[in-house]
């Protein structure tokens, strides 16, 4: 219990390494969540509204994707960023920057792909809709980003709750280096390995705690955004004009 | 105004795969006249109301317009049998459908609210659109339509889910909406009554294919074909 009331005063105490730990957490959550959202959410908005040929395909490999295993995601960066990878001389293996990109490997594709899902399902009656009210196909965008960004905000925090939660890929490309790219995840497992199990149980609680407090923000900010579910189709032609053969 | 114009619909096809679910070899509409469409489920009113608006692309043949306008200067509105309500206000909703029309905010302003008065909905004008019941979001739907100066308006159903009260007063704001821009209406309905009450003419589909054309009466009352006779047969009933 000693170590326990230790650790959880450590976390409070700037400068300290577990301080320093939960920071570089986040960051690295932060950073890669928001790369992946930027990536992400606009191609998946883009599959989510549009058909076109290989879309089936597209699917399922993002579908694949969506469950690559976070060693193999960091295995795959490890080989890239090493000495001999094609971006070696760059010299990221076991920084920040290894990091967050091993996790926008394995995130982007989440994001990617259920943005596509949420999309497709309000585009169709959101896009008859906008074109028998003549509205602009940037309005109609517009529209219906607005409509789904109750799901869309969901998704970036389920991409936030992914980062933060992950060990494998970042223990590979990060090599959990003290002050430099421990970050909770692999802290918890070299505690444990030690033998500081209090330490460790406190590292957790803090993960915990952490994860809480961004879930309660995205279910307050879902809840004041939420509207009902849609259905619809998607059309060759502006709206406000007579439709015709493959106008 | 509208001018005057006639739609003309000529070997309009439209198929999925295999299946051809709308062939209509001769068809026209006029304007300021007000149009039933009627028939069995998958009978093609909706693929047809779809085509003609542009959601979706024909398969094949020709839609034109004749008379003092050309084609693509003919504003169409259509109504979608499951119309979206937006989630924000129902009067943001309405000037929606305003919008890139260059028009003042006070005018704006006074159109939703004659709108929204027409469909007796101009009491809920604050309400948020994701809270409302079936048939207040198709007097919504409505408004959002007839807010707007049209020369065709294309309704899918328009009163479905609304009650009595409210499909009566949805019928005579369509009619003053008609009497006042001269456009031409064209109405999926299933129903018979509301067919003899809104349109001067009626169009009865079968297979995609038009089976019975005429004044309204004739069409309900005087069917020449054996798919007219059977479809009316269950009205009868």
């Amino acid at each position: 219990m000693e170590e326990l009331a230790k650790a959880f005063s450590l976390m409070f105490t700037p400068g300290s390494e577990l301080s320093q730990i939960i920071l570089l957490t986040l960051q690295m959550a932060a950073f890669s969540t928001a790369i992946s959202t930027v990536i992400g959410v606009p191609l998946g908005v883009l599959v989510g509204l549009y058909r076109f040929r290989g879309k089936r395909l597209l699917m399922r490999i993002l579908n694949t994707l969506m469950g690559l295993p976070p060693v193999l995601a960091g295995l795959i960066v490890y080989f890239i960023l090493s000495r001999s990878g094609p971006l070696g001389t760059l010299k990221l293996l076991y920084t920040l920057q290894a990091m967050v990109t091993a996790q926008v490997v394995l995130i982007t594709p989440i994001v990617c792909g259920l943005s596509a899902t949420a999309i497709a399902g309000v585009a169709p009656r959101v896009h008859e809709t906008a074109h028998g009210m003549g509205l602009s196909r940037s309005r109609e965008l517009a529209c219906l980003l607005y409509e789904c960004r109750s799901q869309l905000l969901s998704i970036v925090f389920v991409a936030f709750g992914r980062s933060i939660g992950e060990v494998g890929a970042v223990m590979l490309v990060g090599g959990n280096v003290q002050y430099k790219t421990r970050v909770m995840t692999t802290a918890i497992m070299l505690e444990t390995n030690m033998g500081h199990f209090e330490y460790a149980v406190a590292l957790g609680v803090a993960l915990l705690v952490v994860s809480f407090v961004i879930n309660s923000i995205a279910l307050t900010l879902q809840e004041r955004t939420s509207v009902p579910e849609a259905e619809g189709a998607t059309s060759h032609t502006r709206g406000g004009r007579l439709g015709g053969v493959g106008r | 105004m509208s001018g005057h114009f006639c739609v003309k619909l000529q070997g309009l096809r439209k198929v999925y795969g295999e299946r051809v679910v709308l062939d209509i070899d001769d068809l026209g509409f006029e304007a300021g006249r007000s149009y039933a469409l009627v028939g069995p489920n998958g009978s093609g009113k909706s693929t047809l109301l779809r085509v003609l608006s542009g959601v979706i692309p024909a398969s094949g043949g020709a839609i034109d317009v004749e008379g003092d306008i050309l084609r693509d200067d003919v504003r169409v509105g259509y109504m979608p049998q499951k119309s979206y309500t937006f989630g924000f206000s129902v009067a943001r909703n309405v000037a929606l459908a305003l919008d890139g029309m260059k028009l003042s905010k006070s005018e704006v302003t006074a159109r939703v609210e004659r709108a929204l008065r027409d469909v007796g909905m101009w009491e809920m004008a604050d309400a948020r659109g994701s809270g409302l019941s079936g048939g207040e979001a198709q007097r919504v739907a409505l408004a959002r339509l007839l807010v707007r100066d049209l020369d065709v308006v294309l309704l899918d159903e328009p009163t479905a889910s609304m009650d009595i009260a409210g499909t009566l007063l949805a019928e005579e704001t369509l009619e003053r909406y008609r009497e006042r821009t001269g456009c031409l209406t064209i109405m999926a309905t299933h129903a018979p009554s509301q067919a003899r009450r809104i349109s001067h003419d009626a169009v009865m589909l079968a297979a995609g294919c038009v089976v019975e054309k005429g004044t309204t009466d004739q069409v309900l009352s005087h069917p020449t074909s054996e798919a007219g006779r059977e479809f009316l047969s269950y009205w009868a009933v």
